[in-house]
C-alpha cells in the first residue's frame, strides 16, 4: 500500500517537484537561515496557500492561516525536517492552526461552508450547457458529501487527492505510518460513497444539506 | 483488514478518489505566486517577529508574583444565574484571551510552550482548575464587592466531556452567588449536555448553535489553543510539580497595549474591553514535552470595575483510556421552557 497514489495526475507531479526542492533546500545545510528559509517560503508558498484555500470558507480565513503556519514555522525553524519533504510538515501545522480555529467556531464554519456548497445566483451550480451541469452537480455531491464526514476523514482523503500526497508523505502530515495512512483512506473512502450516496437519494436542497436548523 | 482485503480494496478506491480529485474547488493557477506583493511582506513580516535566538539572552524575567490587590470585573455573565457556564470557564475564557497578547519574547521558550500545549490538547485526559478573585464594581457611585473561589474540574474524550464545578466561597453585595449556579456537575455526550440540578439529571439537545457555545465553554482545551498563539515567553528555571521535574516558562502580558482593545478576546465581553492591568502567565513543561500546569495571576481595571484573580490549571491523565458516559435515569429538558421561564 505504501506509495499507492489513486488519481494524482499532475497535482502529483508539481507536488513532487515542490517537496523535491524543499528536500535539497533544507537538506543541503541542515539549518534554517533566512535564506534558506526565504528559498522554502517560495518554493511552497502556493500550494499552502492552495491547502488553506481548500479548508476555509473565504480567502481572508485563509491568509490568516498561512500567515500563522509560516509564523510557526519561522519559530520552529529549527525543526523543519532535513531528510524529509517539508510541504508535508508545513501541512501538519496548518491542519492543527486550523483545527484551534474551528473548534472555537465549528458550527458557524460548516454553515459558511454549507452555504458556499448551496447553488446560489452569484455561486451558480450549473451552466448553460447541459453536460458541464450535470459535471458540476456530480462535483458539488461529492464535495457535500466529503464535507459530512469526521475532520480526520476529510483530511486523509484531501491530503491524498487535492493535495496529491503519497501515502507515505501523507502520513508525515498526519503524524502516522504510511501503512495506517492505506486504511484510513480505505475507511475514508467507504464512508465518502457512503455518504455520497445518501446525498443523491436526497430529493430536495435543505436535506441535501442536512436539513433545516443545523 | 488484512493485505488481500486491502488490495482489492486499492481498485475500488481509485475511481472515487480521482473523481474527488477533479472535484478540487482551488484551480492552483488562479494562487498567487510567492513573488506576489502580499507573499513577500508576509515573508518579511515573518521573519522579522523575532531577533532570533540570541534574543533569549538580556530579557527581563519578571518573577515577583502580581500584587493582589484587586477585584474582577463584575460582568452580567457572571450575575447571569441562567447561563450554563460556570465562573470558572468564564475566567478560562478571559485567560484564553489573555494568552494572546504577551510582551517577552523567547522563541525557544514559545517553542517549547507551543509544543507542550499542543501535546496537552490531547483527545483525552484530565484538567483540573482552581481559581479565585475578588472584585469591586462601582456603578453610579454605588460600589458593590464581590470575592469568588472553588474548583472546575473536567475530563474528556473526544468531544465527550464531563464536568464538575465547585463553588469554595462566594460573596456578593450583588446578590450573585457562584454557588447558586444551576449546575454542580455535567457532561457533555453526542451534542447533549446533562447537568445534575441538585436532584436529578436533565438533558439538553446541543446539537446545531448551541452546541459550540456549550462545548466552548465546558472544554477546557480552549486555553491550550491560546497557548499556542501565545508569541512570547522566557524560560524561568527547573522545578517541581507533585514530585514531577518540570521547566517553568513565563510571560508577562501588559493590558495596556492598545491592540488589546481590538482583540475581541477578552472574556466575556468580547470586543469591549477598554481597560488596562497586568497578567503573569505561568507554565510548567513536564519532561515528557506536555504541559503540566498553567497558572495565572493578574489585575484587571475598567473604567469603574476592578478585579484580580488567580487561576491554576494542572493537566493530567494526558493522551489516556478515558470514556465518558451519559448518566442513567435523565429527565429531558426542552429548551423552550427554560427561556419562557426567563
Amino acid at each position: 500500500m505504501a506509495g499507492h497514489k489513486p488519481g494524482m495526475g499532475s497535482v502529483t507531479n508539481l507536488d513532487r517537484g515542490v517537496m523535491e526542492q524543499n528536500s535539497a533546500i533544507v537538506g543541503s545545510t541542515g539549518a534554517m537561515d533566512e535564506a534558506l528559509f526565504r528559498q522554502l517560503f517560495n518554493a511552497t508558498y502556493s500550494r499552502l496557500v492552495a491547502y488553506a484555500r481548500r479548508r476555509s470558507f473565504d480567502s481572508a480565513e485563509a491568509d490568516d492561516v498561512v500567515a500563522e503556519v509560516y509564523a510557526i514555522a519561522w519559530r520552529r525553524r529549527a525543526d523543519i525536517p532535513t531528510d524529509t519533504p517539508a510541504l508535508p510538515w508545513l501541512y501538519g501545522i496548518a491542519a492543527n492552526v486550523l483545527r484551534n480555529s474551528r473548534r472555537a467556531g465549528t458550527r458557524r464554519l460548516q454553515l459558511v461552508e454549507r452555504l458556499q456548497t448551496e447553488p446560489t445566483a452569484t455561486n451558480p451550480a450549473t451552466s448553460l450547457d447541459p453536460a458541464d451541469s450535470a459535471e458540476e452537480t456530480d462535483r458539488s455531491d461529492l464535495r457535500l458529501a466529503l464535507e459530512r464526514l469526521s475532520w480526520d476523514d476529510q483530511e486523509v482523503l484531501r491530503l491524498v487527492t487535492w493535495e496529491g500526497l503519497s501515502h507515505a508523505e501523507a502520513g508525515q502530515a498526519l503524524g502516522c505510518s504510511t501503512n495506517a495512512v492505506g486504511i484510513r483512506v480505505h475507511r475514508a473512502r467507504q464512508r465518502l460513497e457512503t455518504e455520497l450516496n445518501n446525498v443523491r437519494n436526497s430529493d430536495t436542497p435543505s436535506e441535501r444539506h442536512g436539513g433545516a436548523g443545523q | 483488514m488484512n493485505d488481500s482485503e486491502l488490495n482489492d480494496s486499492e481498485l475500488n478506491d481509485s475511481e472515487l478518489l480521482r473523481e474527488l480529485t477533479a472535484a478540487d474547488p482551488v484551480d492552483i493557477d488562479t494562487v498567487p505566486g510567492p513573488e506576489s506583493a502580499p507573499a513577500q511582506l508576509l515573508l518579511e513580516t515573518t521573519m522579522r517577529s523575532d531577533a532570533g535566538p540570541a534574543a533569549v539572552t538580556g530579557q527581563t524575567i519578571q518573577n515577583d508574583p502580581v500584587v493582589k490587590q484587586m477585584k474582577p470585573r463584575r460582568t452580567s455573565f457572571m450575575r447571569s444565574r441562567a447561563t450554563l457556564a460556570s465562573a470558572a470557564a468564564a475566567v478560562l475564557l478571559l485567560v484564553g484571551g489573555l494568552l494572546v497578547f504577551s510582551p517577552d519574547n523567547t522563541p525557544s521558550a514559545v517553542a517549547a510552550v507551543h509544543s507542550a500545549a499542543a501535546a496537552a490538547d490531547s483527545d483525552s485526559g484530565r484538567i483540573s482548575t482552581t481559581f479565585g478573585f475578588v472584585g469591586s464594581h462601582d456603578e453610579d457611585g454605588e460600589v458593590s464587592n464581590e470575592l469568588h473561589s472553588g474548583r472546575f474540574d473536567a475530563e474528556f474524550s473526544g468531544s465527550d466531556i464531563a464536568f464538575s464545578f465547585q463553588a469554595d466561597e462566594s460573596v456578593s453585595d450583588s446578590g450573585f452567588d457562584a454557588g447558586d449556579l444551576p449546575i454542580s456537575e455535567g457532561r457533555l455526550v453526542d451534542d447533549v449536555l446533562y447537568f445534575h440540578d441538585g436532584s436529578v439529571w436533565r438533558s439538553i439537545d446541543t446539537d446545531g448553535m448551541l452546541g459550540s457555545l456549550v462545548s466552548d465553554f465546558v472544554d477546557p482545551r480552549v486555553v491550550l489553543e491560546k497557548v499556542q498563539e501565545l508569541t512570547e515567553a522566557v524560560e524561568v528555571g527547573q522545578t517541581t510539580i507533585d514530585g514531577q521535574d518540570v521547566t517553568h516558562y513565563q510571560s508577562v502580558v501588559d493590558l495596556g497595549d492598545e491592540s488589546l482593545s481590538q482583540s475581541g478576546w477578552l472574556g466575556f465581553e468580547a470586543g469591549s474591553f477598554d481597560g488596562e492591568g497586568e497578567v503573569t502567565v505561568d507554565m510548567y513543561v513536564a519532561d515528557n514535552d506536555i504541559l503540566a500546569r498553567l497558572d495565572l495571576s493578574g489585575d484587571v481595571q475598567e473604567g469603574a470595575d476592578s478585579g484580580t484573580f488567580e487561576v491554576s490549571m494542572r493537566f493530567t491523565d494526558i493522551g489516556s483510556d478515558i470514556t465518558v458516559e451519559a448518566p442513567a435515569d435523565v429527565v429531558e429538558l426542552n429548551l423552550l421552557d427554560g427561556l419562557l421561564d426567563e
